[in-house]
Order: C-alpha cells, then sequence, then structure tokens
C-alpha cells in the first residue's frame, strides 16, 4: 500500500499500526469509516445496522488509552463489520429474517466479536446476510456492478470490505459462504478450519459445517484476524506452523472439478493464474480427484438441510410462515431425511476424506475456482457454492484470492484448500501467491 | 362428500390441490427441493462403502494429522 493512499483504503494491519504510532487516531478512522458508509451505502447496502454514538464513544476511549500507550491489542482502533447472524451487545441479531424482525438488542457479545474488541477493534454495526445465512437474498449489490449479486451468504461483509468502508469484517460459511462472496467482489475471503474460531454467540445453520472466517483485502490481514480470532482453547497441528520464509509451494492443481458448472472465463483465469504461479516458482502439478468426489456434494445437501431443520423447527416453532420461500423449502425436505441416509452422508464424508487425505498431505494447497465464474447478473440469487462446499464438508482450511477480471471487468477468484487444521501453513502460501499474482484491486467506482 | 385416501388420489390432483391452497410456484419450489433431495440420498446410497466406516468424524479430524512427509498421525 503506498503511503498516500485515502484513510478508506488501508488495510487492518496498517490502520492499526497508524493508530499505534499516533499517525491516525480512532476517532478520525471511525469518522471515515462512517462518512464512506454514508456516501456509499445507499447505493451498496451492505449494512443493516449502525452504532454512531456507540462506535464514536469507543473510539474516543480507544484515543485515551493510546495516549496512555495502552493498546488493547493487534486491532487497536481498527473498524470491523460484523454479519448479522453473530451476536453484538446493544445491536439486535436479526438475520435479515421475518422470524427476528422484532429481535431486541443482545445482552452480550458473541464469543468471536468478544475477541476483537478485546484486541481493540472499533464494532462499528451489522451487515447484510442471506436469511439465517442460507439462500434467500440480502438487498446489498455488488461493488462492482450494482446489478450483479455480491454473493452470499456474507453479502454485506464482502461488499463493505470491497467498497472500502471497512478493512475487515467477519462472515460465516456452511457451503460457500464465505469464499464465493469474497470472489465475486475480488477480495479474499478465509475460511479456518472447522473450530478454530469460536461460534458461540452466533446463529447456526448446520452445527457440523458451519465455519467462521473473514472478509478481508489482503492476505496479511486475514492473518491478524484469525490470531485474533483462534478460540483460547485450539491446540494447532503438529507441524502446520507457517514458516516466515515460506519458499514457493507444492500447488495440486483442479482445472477438471466439477467441468459441467465451471464458465468458461473461470477456466481460462484459472489456466493462467496456474501459469503465472509457476512462471514465479510454484510447483505446479495437474492432479485429478479420486473417484466418488462428486458425492460430496449430495453428502454436503442431506446433511445441510436435515441439520438446519432440526435447529429452526425446534427454535422457531409455528413461524415457517414467516420464512423466505428458499429456506422454508429447505427445512420442510430436510425434516423428511430419514437419520439412516443422514448417517450414510455423515459417513461418504469420512469416506471421501479419507480419500483425498493423501492427496492434501502432497501440496502446500489445493488450487482450484473459487466460484463457477464471475458474480451473476441478478440481485436474486447468491451463486452456486458447489466449489467450496466440499472443503467446508471435510472442515479443511480454504482461502480465496483475486485471481483477475474478466471481459466484463467482474472479478473472478481462485481458491486455495489447506491441509487439515493447517491454517497458518496455507496463509503463508496464499500470501506467497498473493506476491505473484498481485494484491487485490478496487472497484472502479468506489476505489 | 369424504374425500378419497390420499394415497390413492392420482397425482395430478394432489398437485392441483396442492397449487390452490399453496400457489403453484411454492408447489413447483417445494417439488423441486424435493426431487433435489431424494437424487441426494439416492447418490449417498450408491456410494460405495466399506462396513467399517465410520460416520464423521469417527476419529476427530484433529487427531488425523498429515505431518511434512506425508505421514498420517
Amino acid at each position: 500500500m503506498i503511503e498516500s493512499a485515502p484513510l478508506h483504503r488501508r488495510g487492518a494491519a496498517e490502520v492499526a499500526r497508524l493508530v499505534a504510532t499516533g499517525a491516525v487516531s480512532a476517532d478520525e478512522v471511525t469518522r471515515s469509516t462512517l462518512a464512506r458508509i454514508d456516501e456509499l451505502d445507499p447505493v451498496v447496502r451492505a449494512w443493516v445496522y449502525l452504532d454512531r454514538d456507540t462506535v464514536q464513544a469507543e473510539a474516543a476511549t480507544l484515543d485515551q488509552e493510546a495516549r496512555s500507550s495502552r493498546l488493547r491489542g493487534p486491532l487497536h482502533g481498527v473498524p470491523v463489520g460484523i454479519k448479522d447472524i453473530y451476536d453484538v451487545a446493544g445491536m439486535p441479531t436479526k438475520a435479515g429474517s421475518n422470524v427476528l424482525a422484532d429481535a431486541t438488542p443482545a445482552v452480550r457479545d458473541s464469543a468471536p466479536v468478544a475477541l476483537l474488541r478485546r484486541a481493540g477493534a472499533l464494532i462499528v454495526g451489522k451487515t447484510a446476510t442471506t436469511e439465517f445465512a442460507s439462500a434467500d437474498p440480502a438487498r446489498t449489490t455488488n461493488p462492482w456492478n450494482t446489478g450483479h449479486t455480491p454473493g452470499g451468504s456474507s453479502s454485506g461483509s464482502a461488499a463493505a470490505v470491497a467498497a472500502s468502508m471497512v478493512p475487515a469484517a467477519l462472515g460465516s460459511q456452511t457451503a460457500g459462504s464465505v469464499l464465493r462472496p469474497a470472489a465475486f467482489c475480488g477480495i479474499v475471503g478465509f475460511k479456518p478450519s472447522f473450530g478454530r474460531i469460536p461460534r458461540e454467540g452466533v446463529l447456526p445453520y448446520a452445527w457440523s459445517l458451519d465455519t467462521m472466517g473473514s472478509l478481508t483485502r489482503s492476505v496479511e490481514d486475514a492473518a491478524l484476524l484469525l490470531r485474533v480470532l483462534t478460540r483460547p482453547d485450539w491446540a494447532p497441528a503438529a507441524g502446520s506452523a507457517a514458516s516466515a520464509d515460506a519458499g514457493a509451494p507444492r500447488l495440486a492443481y483442479l482445472p477438471r472439478i466439477f467441468p459441467d458448472l465451471l464458465d468458461r472465463s473461470m477456466h481460462e483465469m484459472l489456466s493462467s493464474a496456474a501459469l503465472r504461479l509457476q512462471t514465479a516458482g510454484a510447483a505446479v502439478e495437474e492432479v485429478l480427484l479420486p473417484a466418488g468426489f462428486d458425492a460430496s456434494l449430495q453428502a454436503h445437501h442431506l446433511i445441510m438441510v436435515a441439520e438446519a431443520a432440526a435447529y429452526h423447527l425446534r427454535t422457531f416453532p409455528g413461524k415457517l410462515h414467516l420464512y423466505g420461500p428458499r429456506i422454508r423449502r429447505s427445512i420442510e425436505v430436510g425434516a423428511l431425511v430419514p437419520a439412516t441416509a443422514y448417517l450414510e452422508a455423515q459417513r461418504v464424508r469420512r469416506d471421501i476424506y479419507e480419500r483425498i487425505a493423501p492427496l492434501l498431505a502432497r501440496f502446500d494447497a489445493l488450487l482450484a475456482p473459487a466460484a463457477a465464474g464471475p458474480a451473476p447478473e441478478t440481485l436474486e440469487f447468491t451463486g452456486d457454492p458447489a466449489f467450496n462446499a466440499p472443503w467446508t464438508l471435510f472442515g479443511l482450511p480454504a482461502i480465496t484470492l483475486n485471481g483477475g477480471l474478466d471481459a466484463n471487468g467482474l472479478p473472478l477468484g481462485l481458491q486455495l484448500v489447506g491441509r487439515p487444521n493447517a491454517d497458518e501453513a496455507l496463509l503463508a502460501t496464499a500470501a506467497w501467491c498473493e506476491r505473484a499474482l498481485g494484491p487485490a484491486t478496487a472497484p472502479p467506482a468506489f476505489a | 362428500m369424504r374425500p378419497k385416501p390420499a394415497g390413492k388420489q392420482p397425482l395430478k390432483l394432489l398437485t392441483a390441490q396442492a397449487e390452490q391452497v399453496y400457489g403453484p410456484q411454492r408447489v413447483r419450489d417445494l417439488a423441486a427441493q424435493i426431487k433435489l433431495t431424494a437424487a441426494a440420498i439416492a447418490a449417498v446410497a450408491a456410494y460405495p462403502l466399506a462396513p467399517e466406516t465410520e460416520p464423521w468424524p469417527g476419529r476427530s479430524p484433529a487427531l488425523v494429522q498429515i505431518d511434512d512427509s506425508g505421514t498420517r498421525t
């Protein structure tokens, strides 16, 4: 980032450095953030709740502490957006649903928000989500072209970061809800290993799949957020720590994954990116996934709808008529999935994981599309999560990087998938690839 | 007149009744979701599984580590 870049274009790590050194105050950061939101959100519609008074008062407190050389942590003075399925004390959690239209403000922070506050983050407000993080879209538009979806379910978080309203936001992923919106919005979306970030105080979608993640504009910021958000009792995997001077990675290139779903522009971008990474020194080897891998999508579907039905029918009884059509039919049909089919799906999940484990062991990361193509031209559909769902199913860390633009100027995202629980190693690989491919750029109308 | 037992009514008649109650779009959407889910159940049932394969996670995935040499530990 060049020194002359406006404050709103600075990343989380850089804002933290500026506040820590006194070059910028948290109050200035807050004013810049709120002004940016006021200017752009009537078009982008990324935010569903802002608490101006509280965030400004919090900024004043942080400035006072900074002047006394008391920095809370590595996010001191950094504004962060929170997907509206996370509880934030004093703000209602409505999850984009009429079911929660009358929700009262949460009494306490969800665990990830509490970790952010402890690190000094400024909680600006709530970002729009598809209904209960499922498939009924939010009103959010894509900053690269407002006639296109930003993706979902973390729609507002991705759009807010892409439009440089905040440098970072929280998302969640049950199928492809962090990586796909990141791809459509041309930013970095990181889903660490299942369980790495705590989820107490976050509305569930499907318990055995839900993974908390982040939306940022750089891998450096994704790594910073992971350090802050890691659950206190997380035990790092042996041999998973990243080396600071990680060399050129070994990448398993997957150009043939779900070929019937893949857009030509995505295929071309992925080929070009693989070549650029190879030219930069990466060892890129084209590989095939084991036979039967496609069943991961069916297993994922059964597990997701059955778990969603179990949660929603018990938690919000008698309210089916208030749900949007997509999540409603998922709940209704999910309730019909036989227990034996659910357990068979969990066995298939286990078996496919065992089959891909040797492949994961040979490489630093898998290189695959982050989505079928660019953001679809609609606000009624948030895109197909098929390219992300298997990795969520297996609890593997995955990250989206911007691979370039298509002929219409829309971002195309590539996905790196890491080894089990090796989050830091994946981030090191992603940082190397980001340097080789170039950083995420801003949408022209929202630079 | 008492309706005939549901199981003996023709599918078309049931569908028409459902469309009157719920609207045609919702019936179509629900039918599509049922087909998708039925196909998923069939695909999972057809997947070859060894008898000893346990449901996920079996042993916790956190316990199935792969070190840098590719050895599962």
